[in-house]
């Protein structure tokens, strides 16, 4: 049904990298990427520890052709903005899927505090099972990932000082969802409940014979 | 740390300078580390201005019942039978090259029927309408917007069904039915709506599929607003008709260096473009004869605030707002329009010569997706431009003094008071600390009653323009006053805007159809990340 014009249109046109960020990367080492998908620009490759204590390149080894999650977090804020356990709780209502279909990124903001040992602790005392990697990181590369993902963060600790009466300005409670593989992007909060989550992988993608997934 | 009551007392003791005080002590939001204050870090391609004539959107053409294919299902609508549609339409949502300006190559873009702005609906009132919508866009899309479509007719009073809820949503191949009665809100001629848009409303990506060009006008006429500036029916009003009857959609919209449209998909703030078009294409000229035009003006978004002036200083006679008829027209040196809001205006060019320029410009300053700094710059940024030639014809058209008068506002209705505060929490826009979730009812308001609803911007640094579907509402107060009788908000409404720590009180009813709906803002990044409730109409 498309005019004749628009079914030679290179569709990855629409999707523009943009980013305000290039010139002022500080100390972020951020690597080439060795097969840029269409939205390469959005997510520095950069290097990051899982709380497996591998070492993983975000873009090349996490993002490109998948269906994702990304949330910043940090174990001491979410003490006072629980949002872990309501995704763990995602986790296992997708089965086996997660590893597989769909991968789950947790990219804490206080890397002073969260080690991959820490983090390691985090994960088993919330259940996570495998497809979901906690990520820490040298700071600057950290800081990177959260510019570009527009995230926001007060000074260290400031989120824990807050308190649950306070607003929270970290951006803890937003999830970005997305398939790589189309560049199609969104975001959900964190701690809706877990059914109204899960059904958002298949508007990405997941499940959808239509729907290339080309990489 | 202060809270907000007591920087609230804070401001009221010391007359009024709270915004400051409060600005440093709680609510100001730092964007991420090495954001710049705003997105046009890399400026749009330059272009001439006023070089493009505007475009109109066609009219969109009705089509024979018969020829729907699989017939319209009565039992998939309320009150069908009640009102059997007598205008059908199949429209579809493509993909296609647009050309922004003549300096730039085509756009990938999307549509209704191939066009952007849509066809523009031509109905009236006692005369239902049924629109077959199908998603043709390209299932393997690649880039910001989601082929998954719901549309929503702003503010039609329409069955929950076909209004758009955001779950409600069709993939590539598939259509939906809407079926709008068009009758006025509990039969009370005094609701009816005259300018209306349409546009996307699809769960987590209304605003890239705005942005991409899901958008359109509806018109509604009846015997006052014909439509005809000749009528010779007594009752009609004679407004600028025809070729003097134009609609303006406003976006901003920032592009690459190949001319293609840009969306920061992860800036939760709001997107903010540098090139103004109007009717999408990029600062047009418009050519028009001295006498009298009505412009129907629609701030398209994405998040962008606007306040209008004319450069020669020229006041905008306001005949409209958010769709609604003043009850009388209403003079205003210029227009403030958050996103989604509208107004039809009067502009008189007869005081002007052949050759004469009048530029439509904004001055109001913003810097980020939030909201406006509230500043009026000295310089406008153009717009369009309206570019005087000769008279062709007589203008017959005709300003009446008195238009449509207000449903009367009784507080004996009113079965409930609720509140409901706008804020930021977690990286999330939240209403009473709570982000969207569309399995969630967040109100069950009763069949034939009405509620006070209040309405409460939180904080300091940012601004919403809050939409609630369904019926139009009446302000009782806004920050405690009410609205006086020549103010274009003495008016009904579907949009308030919300400036900071800015509360409004609304006066709703309720009448007419069972189901869900919801209230949102209509900055739709602030939408999209979560400023959503989902309310239910149910029986009484
Ligand atoms: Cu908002």
């Amino acid at each position: 049904m498309l005019a004749a014009g628009a079914a030679a249109v290179p569709a990855a046109m629409l999707y523009k990298y943009f980013s305000a960020l290039d010139a002022d990367r500080g100390e972020a080492a951020v690597v080439p990427t060795r097969n840029p998908g269409p939205s390469a620009g959005y997510f520095p490759n950069v290097r990051l520890r899982t709380h497996e204590d591998e070492e993983v390149l975000f873009y090349d080894d996490l993002i490109r052709g998948r269906i994702v999650t990304i949330n910043f977090m940090s174990c001491r804020a979410d003490v006072v903005y629980p949002v872990t356990a309501n995704l763990a709780k995602c986790q296992r209502l997708l089965g086996g899927r997660v590893g597989r279909d769909i991968f789950m990124y947790s990219i804490t903001m206080d890397p002073e505090h969260d080690t991959p040992e820490r983090l390691r602790g985090f994960a088993e005392k919330h259940g996570v099972a495998p497809g979901w990697k906690f990520l820490t990181g040298a700071p600057s590369n950290l800081k990177l990932l959260r510019d570009h993902l527009f995230a926001r963060r007060e000074s260290p600790g400031a989120c824990v000082v807050q308190g649950a009466s306070h607003r929270m300005c970290c951006s803890v409670g937003l999830v970005r969802y997305g398939n790589e593989a189309l560049a199609r992007w969104a975001s959900f909060p964190a701690r809706i409940a877990p059914e109204s989550i899960v059904a958002r992988f298949s508007w990405v993608g997941l499940d959808r014979p239509t729907v290339a997934r080309t990489t | 740390m202060a809270s907000r009551r007591s920087i609230l007392k804070l401001g009221a003791l010391t007359g009024g300078s709270y915004l400051v005080n409060a600005g440093s002590v709680r609510g100001q939001l730092c964007a991420p580390d090495g954001i710049p204050p705003d997105l046009i870090v890399r400026p749009s391609p330059v272009t001439t201005p006023f070089v493009v004539p505007l475009p109109i959107p066609p009219v969109a053409v009705p089509m024979d019942e018969s020829a729907l294919d699989p017939p319209p299902d009565p039992s998939k609508h309320q009150r069908y039978e009640e009102f059997p549609p007598v205008r059908f339409y199949e429209i579809h949502e493509r993909q296609f090259l647009h050309t922004y300006h003549p300096e730039m190559p085509p756009a990938v873009t999307w549509g209704y029927n191939g066009i952007t702005p849509g066809p523009t609906y031509h109905a009236r009132w006692g005369e239902p309408v049924f629109v077959r919508m199908y998603n043709d866009l390209p299932a393997d899309h690649v880039g910001f917007g989601i082929p998954s479509t719901t549309t929503h007719l702003h503010n039609h009073h329409t069955a929950s069904e076909s209004d758009g809820f955001p779950l409600d949503f069709i993939d590539p191949g598939e259509f939906h039915d809407h079926h709008y009665a068009l009758f006025p809100a509990g039969f009370d001629d005094r609701e009816k709506l005259t300018t209306l848009w349409y546009h996307d409303h699809r769960m987590d990506f209304t605003a890239p599929n705005v942005y991409a060009g899901l958008t359109g006008f509806f018109l509604i006429f009846d015997e006052e607003d014909s439509g005809d500036e000749n009528d010779p029916n007594p009752i009609a009003w004679r407004l600028p008709s025809g070729d003097y009857d134009v609609p303006l959609m406003l976006h901003d919209v920032l592009f690459d260096q190949e001319g293609q449209a840009v969306f920061d998909i992860f800036n939760t703030d709001g997107i903010l473009g540098d090139k103004w078009t109007v009717n999408r294409v990029i600062q047009p000229y418009f050519e028009v004869e001295p006498r009298k035009y009505r412009f129907r003006i629609q701030n398209g978004g994405p998040s962008r605030f606007y306040e209008l002036f004319l450069s020669t200083g020229q006041p905008f006679v306001v005949i409209s707002n958010d769709g609604n008829i003043l009850p009388a027209p209403v003079e205003a040196q210029s227009l403030k329009m958050s996103v989604a809001q509208r107004h039809d205006v009067i502009i008189d060019f007869s005081r002007y010569r052949p050759g004469d320029q009048i530029v439509l410009e904004n001055r109001l300053e913003q810097l980020n997706g939030r909201g406006p700094t509230g500043r009026i710059l000295d310089e406008g940024a153009g717009i369009m431009r309206f570019d005087v030639v000769d008279l062709r014809g007589p203008d017959n058209s005709r300003v009446p003094e008195v238009l449509r008068a207000l449903p009367p506002v009784d507080l004996t209705e009113v079965v409930k008071e609720r509140t409901w505060a706008f804020d930021y929490d977690g990286g999330l826009w939240t209403v009473n600390g709570k982000p969207a979730d569309m399995r969630v009812i967040d109100a069950e308001v009763k069949q034939g009653t009405a509620e006070i609803w209040t309405l409460r911007n939180e904080g300091s640094d940012w601004s919403h323009p809050i939409h609630i579907h369904f019926e139009e509402f009446q302000i009782l107060e806004f920050n405690r006053r009410p609205i006086a009788p020549g103010d274009v908000r003495f008016s009904r409404k579907d949009v308030v805007t919300l400036g900071p720590f800015d509360e409004v009180k609304l006066f709703m009813r309720f009448r007419d159809f069972f189901g869900r709906y919801i209230m949102h803002c209509h900055n739709v990044v602030h939408e999209d990340h979560a400023m959503m409730i989902r309310w239910d109409i149910v029986p009484a």
